[in-house]
């Protein structure tokens, strides 16, 4: 008897909690932005008393995972953040919430202020899935003092610098073959390292409707043949980066340039405060063009969501321009809105490299099969640095294998 | 009245029977059912043996068996005798604290998978790895570990041994001491030395132990998984360490194809089956004094 009495009163309990007026969001939002995002829910919650969001914060590594059940058990969350390669494959999942409506009707979500590169990870067709948060692209890291020991008193600017210049770098001094310092790191296996090389030749890798692959392109071979070429002539390390503090080598000189994402100038500060002021960041060699790679993150409403204006609502708050910079201050993310970056605190030479180098960037082809075509690029590419494969006959097989992965349903 | 007889053990079994059937036995069968279809991203239609006849000529399948099959075979032999050396060793009046040494050598077998995988991660490293600073000591140089297509696999396998061979010294433990003492006084007074009568009593009499260590290692090594998944990177380099269940879970969980990876796990099954057969066979003529 006396249980049921204790159950009576905690169902009474926890339904009276229920009993808050006004809507409540459910928010997923990834690693430890899933923390500092609370201030601007604080913020957000005061402007819109009649909302109030519940975050959950997902690790990264699980994230995949439990978005991909929740959608097939239909527990989706409201609102969540997704990578920029994530969308296509949940929108073709047929998750997501088509927000062509609510863009016609908004005065502060609208096409043209954010970066195109950005802007296209969210579009299916011509159909919109999400709205940029926060953007991210890969420059150039270098040290200064190094290069200018080699004569260089700026970055490289096209490919034939970058060559000479990482030709300057390398230093065997006992001429043992393994040199004291190489110029440049460059993973063996990152597809998208070489897609960018691929891009700056003015070549592609699949056609514009993604429908074939065209590593057969002669552009497409230069740029594969270029980025092996740092290998070959041991500018850069082979397989040695998987397990390569790349911080350490970066602060002894071991490995004086390369290449990654904003992230890296927090870290930097970081863990090798010695050198603060001795390296820099610049926008990618040019060879036809300097093209980079776009990543970052999305915001999508999910299409079972109950609340979607609400939903909606909250997408809005964190694109307006004055949110997007709170947002950099909390994180470091870089804003995805273009008028952010006149602010004064993106006008700092290492930051406003990104800035310059987002106006020529280009997302992964966003299409669900892009994992699958991705790691056929990986597995190929590491072969011919390895020497297991020759460069022809390397992309003879990956043209014929993304084919057949293209023509599967 | 029989049945009646029956109900009642047949009760008590219920709860773990409904379990397996539900959690085990129907995704098994359902399993196979969906490495006939194309399973994926686009929905599902049948295909027939349709991913079987691809996993054949799938050059990236027959790498990821060959990598398993050099991580079993060379694998499964140096775990199990060290393991049977190492019980053996405490095993003998000659070892003290021997609880010591038992719990010592067993903890890397309970030690969280992952957390081992980080560590030897940092003892192979390149640059500052202990394994490298331990064999400069003596002029030898070190080679990239994990980052040569050569060296990534005995990395591997060198990381499997240390963690598995606990769990059969263990077992093996068990078996030498249900051997009674009465054989090995018999065969003193017939003037065997401990050499003979550990060829002639403890060996044979381990049979049954051996096999099952045997069984039990080859299948947990046939289902290499996270140390490539951790050290290398999934699989690198060149896929030198790419593993059977490594590709079956880059297929169904990254490239979203769970038809064809459906026949991945049922050509794994099969392997399994096969080679756990062929070791019962061996415990047939069993050993009996």
């Amino acid at each position: 008897m006396r249980n049921r009495v204790c159950i009576l009163i905690l169902f009474a309990v926890l339904t009276g909690c229920k009993t808050k007026d006004g809507e409540e969001l459910t928010l997923w939002v990834m690693g430890t932005e899933g923390e500092k995002i609370k201030d601007m829910i604080i913020s957000f919650e005061k402007e819109n008393s009649d909302i109030s969001i519940k975050v959950q914060s997902i690790p990264w590594s699980d994230a995949h995972m439990k978005l991909l059940t929740s959608v097939i058990g239909g527990t989706t969350p409201d609102i969540c953040q997704l990578g920029t390669t994530w969308v296509p494959e949940f929108a073709s999942m047929d998750a997501l919430a088509c927000l062509d409506g609510y863009l016609k009707r908004s005065d502060v979500v609208k096409e043209e202020n954010f970066f195109e590169g950005s802007w296209k990870t969210n579009t299916i067709g011509d159909r919109v899935y999400g709205i940029p948060w926060y953007v991210d692209t890969r420059v150039l890291f270098y040290r200064k003092d190094i290069l200018k020991e080699v004569g260089y008193d700026h970055p490289p600017t096209s490919w034939e610098e970058l060559k000479s210049v990482c030709r300057a770098l390398v230093k065997d001094v006992d001429q043992d073959g393994i040199p004291e310092r190489y110029a440049i790191n460059l993973p063996t296996s990152d597809a998208f390292i070489i897609l960018m090389f691929v891009w700056q030749a003015g070549g592609d890798i699949l056609s514009p409707d993604y429908s074939t692959p065209t590593f057969d392109n002669p552009k497409t071979k230069e740029a594969f043949e270029f980025y092996c070429s740092f290998f070959k002539e041991g500018l850069a390390p082979v397989g040695g980066t998987a397990d390569l503090d790349l911080f350490h080598a970066f602060k002894t000189g071991f490995l004086p340039m390369f290449i990654s994402g904003p992230w890296m100038i927090e870290l930097l500060h970081e863990q090798v405060p010695e050198i603060d002021g001795r390296w820099a960041s610049a926008t990618l060699p040019k060879k036809e063009t300097g093209t980079s790679f776009i990543g970052g993150c999305n915001l999508s409403i999910f299409k079972n969501s109950k609340n979607k204006d609400a939903a909606w609502r909250f997408i809005e708050y964190m694109s307006e321009v004055e949110n997007q910079i709170r947002w950099f201050g909390l994180t470091g993310d870089l804003p995805a809105v273009k008028t952010a970056w006149d602010q004064g605190v993106l006008n700092v030479p290492i930051i406003a490299t990104f800035g310059k180098q987002l106006e020529d960037a280009r997302p992964s082809p966003p299409i669900p099969k892009w994992e699958e075509i991705r790691d056929k690029i990986e597995v190929y590419l590491e072969e011919v640095v390895y020497k297991k494969r020759s460069m022809d006959e390397a992309l003879g097989l990956l043209q014929r294998e993304v084919e057949e992965i293209l023509s599967r349903r | 009245m029989s049945i009646k007889r029956y109900s009642i053990p047949f009760l008590f079994i219920a709860p773990s029977l409904v379990l397996f059937f539900v959690f085990c036995f129907i995704p098994i069968i359902a399993a196979f059912f969906a490495s006939l279809t194309d399973w994926g991203l686009g929905g599902a239609s049948f295909v027939g043996f349709g991913n079987y006849v691809e996993l054949a000529r799938d050059p990236l399948f027959s790498r990821s068996l060959k990598n398993t099959f050099y991580f079993t075979f060379v694998g499964v032999p140096l775990s199990v005798l060290s393991g049977l050396a190492t019980a053996i060793l405490l095993n003998s009046s000659l070892v003290r604290i021997k609880t010591l040494f038992r719990t010592g050598f067993f903890l890397p077998v309970v030690t969280n998978l992952v957390a081992c995988g980080v560590v030897w991660r940092w003892l192979y490293n390149p640059q500052y790895g202990v394994i490298k600073w331990f064999l400069e000591i003596f002029h030898i140089s070190s080679p990239n570990w994990l980052g040569d297509p050569k060296w990534a696999m005995p990395a591997i396998i060198l990381m499997a041994i240390w963690r598995n061979f606990g769990y059969s010294m263990v077992i093996f433990l068990a078996g030498l001491q249900a051997i009674p003492r009465r054989f090995y006084e018999a065969a003193i007074i017939d003037g065997a030395d401990s050499f003979k009568s550990f060829l002639h009593i403890t060996l044979p009499l381990l049979k049954p132990t051996t096999v099952f260590v045997c069984i039990i290692t080859t299948i947990g090594y046939f289902q290499l998984f996270a140390e490539p998944y951790i050290m290398t990177n999934q699989g690198g380099p060149v896929n030198s360490t790419l593993s059977v269940v490594l590709y079956l879970y880059k297929n169904g969980f990254k490239f979203f194809r769970f038809g064809y990876a459906s026949a991945i796990a049922y050509v794994l099954f099969f392997l399994i089956f096969i080679f756990s057969l062929l070791q019962l066979r061996f415990i047939r003529h069993g050993v009996e004094y």
